[in-house]
């Protein structure tokens, strides 16, 4: 061995070094870069001399892929939980009595206190109020959901149009990383980007990534349509509805034509704001709407009036009204919540006469329905057999979600206790995958990530190399001096 | 190599816990404040469906107490007016027992009936909270009309002309004292009698119905709470009445006078044991309706103990979460300091200064 080769051998560990300390510097400028994977020089030997060999990008799929899962169906569990705390407001606390649970008890008790003095306009007066706090609490509660379905419509088509960005950079980042591993450049930056991609796209929608040859990644939706493959996005649509109604079901999403969500779809999206979104306007909105309408058509049904005079005539709307007045539903119908009213020539705000109350013949041309047709004043059999109604079992839709066969009262209690029951269950599973996501991406992070200590303390063993090779250059100049001062 | 921790788990990992906890806190602090639960829904899920119920079942079981109170209110009303009926009954009774004994001057006797007459109409229109109360379902209007109104009540009117009809003369006319006992007698048995039967009754005299009020008094059991103008109390106190007061007894002869007045006292004691039925009628229903009202507030404490049981919270329990959640918050933040403190580039830096 010549001292030549020991200065060549220096000189290399010198720019190995330089190599290894431009990687460590830009790990520690990438440590609070989300996505961002450190990097590690390979070295190798060459006969006496070293050289870089390439950067090694830390990488983990298992960890990267339980951390997309974890961040899609945590999206989708928040979706649906916020969506679900805006409907709860339609029920509030038990105690603020503003369900239509609570309301239908309201009612029950001003009949209970107006049977005792029916003589008396304001003890009427205030079951008629109550009645039309009810029919208000019911039309807000109509809008509420209607409201929630349009926002949810409103951003799945905001989710769409992100997805669509999304997709145009993940092919860019793609395709530079595809050149890149062809002509063998350095693609950590591409890789990262690409990375940091998928869990923004993740967020929106559940996905599944296989890996193809020469770097290339194709995306799946998680119930298998294509979303990106062979360097090419696919387009994903969704025609968004400016104002849903009731019983009308939202646009689905389609990528390439073929419908992603709702019926149409062969497995349901599993994760992603795009599959929780989509939930609370196909699925959860529509059920509690299907029992808002259904609590508006009980109560039609139970202060319906029936024909006094023997006539036989059908029954007809009594304190509560609808667009389909005089006619009681005669079925589940779509919207009845947004429409019952109080009857106006009941309600004295309407200039109506509170006494049909307790008279009966509520409605216009309504005076075979009279059951008190001599106006006496204490009469309160018909206040009775209304509070009695209430109580009284009915058949519901079984689409409803609830027990098909109780009174509507029984029913408006269900109701808030399937609602309370879904909130709870999406808060919990809310709790549960928003964790899972935070660990999921601390233990990628852990993986994959930086820690300052370790790079300093790197920086520390190049630091301590550098001044040993540059000694060792120092030395075996010192030793060619002397040894050109001698031959001198 | 070992399994790393990356310096951003590092330095963030107390993150989420800090606001689990502060979020905690935060819960602890309303439901201190408030002494229930921060949120109902998400804590007893589909559970809330029997809080509702017994909130339901607790405002129903107050509505009928309410309700109660007014039949109560009703009842004591009734039963005031009847005890006056009752007691004025009885004055007039010791009135004509009286002239019997002695006869006096028939026209202090007319006067006192006629005073009768007016009492048991005023009373039979007492009203409560724009009920009439003796007026049956048709308590919208007063059940008995004036007697002695201007222009001439029906029932005036009646009793002229089944006078006249009997005995071709008008009252206190001087035809009237030759009227014999027992036409007199047989004409108060038959044709004046007739006057005050059922139906006569509601021509002539009454707008109350013969259906009592009825109420509810809890969840099961509904009872009749009034008793009606239409009693035959009522109408005996008032035949006896008019009987002294209209049919002209100073102008009659002695042995009319006397079927009159005989025949007065007898009505008066069947109608105060008809008025004293009434009052035990009504006595009844106010013991049942109060006898519902204590097993109803009873209900009312086993439903709200039932509320408060699933409602609130425990304030021992939640001092205990405090302090635990609060110790926790502390050593996170402590923790957090110590962890920025902890840095190779610290040393590092020390050591080449």
């Amino acid at each position: 061995m010549s001292l030549q080769t020991a200065l060549y051998a220096a000189r290399s560990a010198l720019a190995v070094n330089s190599t290894q300390t431009s990687t460590v510097s830009r790990n520690i400028a990438g440590i609070n870069q989300s996505g961002y994977a450190r990097r590690l020089v390979l070295v190798e030997t060459n006969g006496t001399e070293v050289q870089s060999a390439g950067v090694d990008r830390a990488t983990d799929l298992a960890l990267r892929n339980a951390m997309l899962a974890a961040t899609s169906s945590s999206s989708a569990d928040s979706a649906i939980n916020s969506a679900l705390t805006s409907l709860q407001q339609s029920v509030g606390d038990p105690s603020s009595g503003t369900s239509p649970a609570s309301l239908i008890s309201g009612l029950n008790s001003a009949l209970v206190q107006a049977a005792a003095s029916p003589q008396n306009p304001a003890s009427l007066g205030a079951a008629v109020d109550a009645a039309k706090s009810l029919a208000g609490a019911l039309n807000s509660a109509s809008a509420q959901v209607q409201s929630t379905r349009t926002l949810a419509d409103a951003a799945m088509s905001q989710s769409v149009s992100t997805i669509n960005s999304l997709l145009q950079k993940f092919s860019a980042a793609n395709n530079s990383i595809v050149a890149g591993e062809k002509s063998g450049a350095d693609v950590s930056d591409a890789l990262d980007r690409r990375d940091a991609l998928l869990t923004s796209l993740a967020q929106q929608i559940g996905i599944k990534t296989v890996s193809g040859p020469g770097g290339d990644t194709a995306i799946y939706t998680d119930n298998g349509a294509t979303l990106f493959q062979g360097g090419a996005a696919r387009e994903v649509s969704m025609t968004p509805t400016t104002t849903l109604s009731p019983g009308v079901a939202g646009n689905a999403v389609y990528v390439d034509g073929a419908p992603i969500t709702g019926k149409g779809a062969g497995a349901p999206l599993q994760g992603g704001a795009l599959a929780g979104l989509s939930t609370i306007r196909d699925v959860t909105s529509q059920t509690y709407q299907t029992q808002l309408d259904e609590i508006a058509r009980g109560l039609i049904n139970a202060t319906s009036q029936s024909d006094q005079t023997g006539g036989g005539a059908a029954p007809r709307t009594g304190l509560f009204t609808w667009s389909g007045a005089p006619s009681t539903p005669s079925g589940p119908t779509n919207g009845v919540a947004a429409q019952i009213k109080v009857d106006p020539t009941v309600d004295p705000a309407s200039g109506g006469n509170v006494n049909l109350l307790r008279d009966g013949g509520i409605g216009a041309g309504a005076s075979a329905y009279v059951s008190n047709p001599t106006g006496a004043a204490s009469y309160n059999a018909g206040l009775q057999h209304l509070a009695d109604s209430l109580g009284g079992a009915q058949s519901f839709d079984p689409s409803s979600a609830i027990a098909a066969q109780s009174s509507v009262a029984d029913f408006a209690t269900n109701s808030v206790a399937w609602l309370e029951a879904a909130r709870q269950a999406a808060s919990t599973a809310s709790t549960q995958s928003s964790t899972f996501a935070s660990q999921a991406t601390s233990a990628l992070s852990n993986a994959t990530g930086v820690n300052i200590d370790d790079q300093m303390s790197q920086m520390l063993a190049l630091e301590n190399s550098y001044q040993a090779s540059a000694k060792m250059i120092g030395a075996v100049d010192t030793m060619y001096n002397s040894l050109f001062t001698s031959l001198g | 190599m070992l399994a790393a921790v990356s310096s951003t788990t590092f330095y963030s990992s107390l993150r989420d816990p800090i606001q689990r906890l502060q979020r905690q806190l935060n819960i602890i602090e309303q439901e201190t404040a408030s002494g229930r639960r921060a949120d109902i829904g998400v804590d007893l899920g589909a559970g809330v469906s029997s809080d509702i119920a017994l909130r339901s079942q607790l405002d129903a079981t107050n509505a009928l107490i309410d309700a109660n109170k007014t039949v109560i209110a009703g009842l004591n009303g009734s039963d005031a007016a009847l005890s006056s009926l009752s007691s004025a009954a009885g004055a007039f009774r010791q009135q004509l027992i009286q002239a019997q004994t002695s006869p006096g001057s028939p026209t202090a006797l007319e006067q006192a009936a006629a005073s009768v007459l007016s009492q048991l109409q005023s009373l039979m229109n007492t009203s409560v909270g724009g009920r009439f109360l003796f007026g049956g379902q048709n308590s919208g209007v007063a059940p008995l009309s004036d007697y002695s109104a201007t222009p001439t009540s029906a029932a005036k009117s009646a009793t002229a002309s089944a006078f006249q009809a009997a005995f071709g003369v008008a009252q206190n006319s001087t035809g009237a004292t030759a009227i014999a006992g027992p036409a007199m007698q047989s004409f108060l048995d038959n044709q004046f009698a007739a006057l005050f039967d059922s139906a006569n009754w509601k021509a002539n005299w009454s707008n109350a119905s013969d259906s009592p009020v009825t109420n509810r008094i809890d969840a099961t059991t509904t009872i009749a709470t009034s008793v009606t103008a239409n009693d035959s109390g009522v109408r005996q106190l008032a035949q006896a009445a008019v009987m002294i007061s209209d049919l002209g007894l100073s102008s009659l002869g002695s042995d009319a006078q006397k079927a009159v007045t005989g025949t007065a006292l007898r009505l008066v004691g069947q109608s105060t044991a008809n008025i004293t039925d009434m009052q035990t009628q009504i006595g009844v229903a106010t013991s049942q309706t109060n006898n519902a009202i204590s097993s109803l507030t009873a209900q009312t404490t086993y439903l709200q103990t039932g509320i408060d049981g699933m409602e609130t919270v425990d304030p021992a329990q939640l001092a205990m979460q405090l302090t635990a959640v609060s110790t926790q918050l502390q050593s996170a933040y402590s923790l957090t300091a110590q962890i920025s403190q902890l840095s190779l580039l610290k040393y590092i830096s020390t050591a080449s200064a």
